[in-house]
């Protein structure tokens, strides 16, 4: 199957018998030519097959107007939210988003990265792996003055906007509502402390027992692992050979605390009224277990949105992402029936 | 060292500029950078960090001109916001990824509007290929066509047009609406409610076809009134069991082909004093985490998105190559199973 000769605007022009010039003009909608020609244009490039040449006008332009992104997963509530709102705001701006996924693997993330860098991206939007200990290898892209943006699992850096909430605050909120609740010795299921989001509900849940001069060892009550479903279910054997049980849980995810409940409610723990649980992300899971799961709210289409907006008015000359440090979104707690023992 | 951000962008490194300051040849540091055994590998290794140092980038564009490739599939869907649609993207970046193309990602929200724009743009972009699935209000396959006329390999996923010539993945929506009505049946239902969406997409009007076909075998008639179409969100649950509550006489079963809205449903129910499966039997479709959290665990359809992306994804990038020609395949049907849990299990107790 050979390849079809590509279509020009001189085979456009000699097919309709005018200049490539006025070819070229009306393809791009130029009010100079008449209406019906740009018409009779756009139907003759439409029958001959005629595709616009990016390549050629990227290397004159030197802009791809395709924006990177590089998340941990794809599937997973709050990344396809994220997606979601990317995809809209760069839509309305004509940006195209080349998508990959590090699989939570720094070295994965790196070659990614590299991709990236190589396919010219006009701008890279980044949230980090599990594992990432530093981002060296986002630097050819702040020596070419290629902005990027980190979100969520972010790594602040001068030239950098990142884009976050306040995952301190909404931490020690939902620690003190715990504690309003009447619980006093709350665990803690959190994330590698390497990524910022984890290591602030932390110190976020570390505040709120410190303001309520509750004794804290934290080899005892806090336990870190990667929040998956297993994690989960292990937290869950964990407590359950515990001497003293916490009377309440604050995990860094809601995928954690459902998986944690489903196995203590079959070792016939009572919830809310033994162990109280709070969970982090309003996933749709946190709607669904019973009882309804406490948890931090937060729009991942907001962060995606926010996200790609910045990039595009950085790349349009509007805003500069290197003079804005940090932008921080809303959250808020939602109280559902797994925390209220009162 | 580096000087202060200027507005005019920098200059691009060449190959010329890595070859001068390393005092080799530019011929020389081409094949290194692709990796070619006749350089010493020392030499290659110098030249790729002298490349890194000075920030050269490999010129994808003047190359792809050359080559009239661009390495990069479209990937159109009809939303993001699912479990289901982010498990086959998971697939598909899976395969691409290993295989060296990226993605371009372009969701039409559900408009057949927007997902021919989207087809469009991915045209003059100059895909190497196309992957999509249709918004529920897409009749007819006309904008994908400039991308056939040219040569580019467009396959179908999940949603399709059923009677198109096209090569497409898919799962037997026919077999699961058959399977799940048909086990409903065998716990005693008879008065069983389908909650579904818009039947002008194959995937709903297959389910329906297969609930149809159960109902039919088993001589019980078809009562209009108990299909509901919907949207399948969160809201349509409880507005389907809203509905429920007030059919007279109160229906038996229900399938809903959706997880999520299954389980909103079934919560609706319940806070007003249904038991389930005892009043109602349930069954859902596609198997997400929802499904195994929800009390009792519901019953449905098991959809592996994972599965149909990297299959959809592995076709692409192997016609690609010529190792194998779609257009030779039109329908790759992918294994789905019935999952039994509580929610449907009127009669037995083993569980």
């Amino acid at each position: 199957m050979p390849d079809d000769k590509e279509i020009t605007i001189y085979d456009i022009a000699k097919y309709l018998n005018i200049s490539a010039t006025t070819v070229s003009r009306g393809l791009k909608d130029h009010p100079a030519i008449n209406k019906n020609t740009r018409k009779k244009i756009a139907e003759a490039a439409r029958h001959l097959g005629y595709r616009s040449n990016t390549f050629a006008s990227s290397l004159r332009s030197r802009k791809t107007h395709t924006i990177g992104v590089i998340v941990p997963r794809l599937n997973s509530y709050f990344m396809s939210s994220v997606l979601a709102g990317m995809e809209n705001a760069a839509s309305q701006e004509n940006y195209n988003l080349i998508i990959s996924q590090s699989l939570e693997s720094a070295v994965k993330e790196i070659a990614n990265a590299h991709t990236m860098f190589n396919k010219r991206v006009d701008g890279l939007l980044a949230s980090l792996a599990y594992d990432t200990e530093n981002i060296d290898h986002f630097d050819p892209f702040f020596k070419k003055g290629i902005p990027v943006i980190f979100f969520d699992r972010i790594y602040p850096h001068n030239d950098s906007t990142c884009i976050v909430i306040d995952n301190y605050k909404a931490a020690y909120d939902i620690t003190k509502h715990l504690l309003d609740q009447g619980c006093r010795k709350i665990m803690h299921l959190g994330g590698n402390l390497l990524r910022n989001v984890y290591s602030d509900r932390l110190k976020g849940y570390k505040k709120a027992l410190k303001d309520y001069n509750l004794p804290f060892d934290e080899k005892k009550l806090v336990y870190i692992s990667k929040l998956t479903e297993e994690a989960g279910t292990k937290a869950a054997e964990h407590i359950l050979k515990m001497p003293g049980k916490p009377d309440g849980i604050f995990s860094a995810n809601d995928t954690a605390a459902v998986y944690c409940m489903m196995k203590l409610k079959e070792a016939g723990i009572r919830i809310p009224d033994d162990i109280a649980f709070a969970g982090f992300n309003n996933d749709p899971i946190s709607k669904i277990i019973e009882p309804n799961l406490t948890t931090v709210n937060y729009s991942g289409y907001d962060i995606g949105e926010t996200a790609v907006n910045i990039l595009i008015n950085h790349l349009n000359g509007i805003a500069n992402v290197k003079t804005t440090n940090m932008i921080i979104l809303r959250s808020d707690i939602i109280i559902r029936a797994s925390s209220l023992k009162k | 060292m580096q000087p202060i951000a200027t507005m005019k962008p920098k200059k691009e490194a060449t190959i010329y500029d890595i070859a001068q300051k390393l005092a080799l040849s530019s011929a020389t540091v081409s094949r290194a950078l692709r990796d070619n055994p006749a350089i010493n590998k020392h030499t290659r290794k110098k030249i790729k960090e002298t490349a890194r140092e000075l920030g050269y980038r490999h010129n994808t564009f003047a190359s792809n001109l050359r080559k009239q490739k661009t390495n990069i599939i479209g990937v159109i869907v009809h939303e993001l916001n699912s479990n289901f649609i982010t498990s086959v993207l998971a697939g598909i970046e899976k395969v691409t990824a290993e295989a060296g193309y990226d993605l371009i990602i372009a969701h039409s929200s559900e408009s057949y509007k927007r997902e021919a724009a989207n087809a469009m743009n991915l045209f003059h972009k100059r895909v190497d290929g196309v992957i999509a699935s249709l918004a529920f209000n897409t009749s007819g396959l006309d904008h994908f066509k400039p991308l056939e006329e040219k040569g580019i390999p467009v396959i179908f996923f999940d949603r399709v047009e059923e009677q198109s010539e096209t090569t497409k993945v898919i799962i037997d929506n026919f077999q699961c609406g058959y399977q799940a009505t048909q086990h409903l049946i065998e716990q005693g239902c008879k008065r069983i409610v389908l909650v579904t969406a818009n039947l002008q997409r194959n995937v709903y009007a297959e389910r329906h076809r297969g609930y149809l076909e159960a109902l039919h075998e088993n001589s019980i008639a078809y009562d209009k009134d108990l299909v509901l179409i919907k949207d399948l969100s969160e809201q349509c649950g409880i507005e389907a069991a809203m509905e429920i509550l007030k059919m007279k006489p109160l229906p038996d079963g229900a399938f809903i082909t959706n997880d999520f809205s299954a389980a909103v449903c079934m919560q609706t129910l319940k806070e007003n004093g249904i038991k389930i499966p005892g009043d109602i039997a349930l069954v859902g479709f596609n198997n997400d985490a929802i499904s195994k959290i929800v009390e009792p665990q519901l019953t449905t359809i098991h959809y592996p998105g994972m599965d149909m992306g990297e299959i959809a994804a592995r076709n692409v990038i192997n016609h690609l190559k010529g190792v194998v020609n779609i257009r030779q395949t039109q329908t790759i049907v992918i294994r789905s199973e019935l999952i039994i849990r509580r929610s449907s299990l009127k009669k037995s107790n083993h569980f």
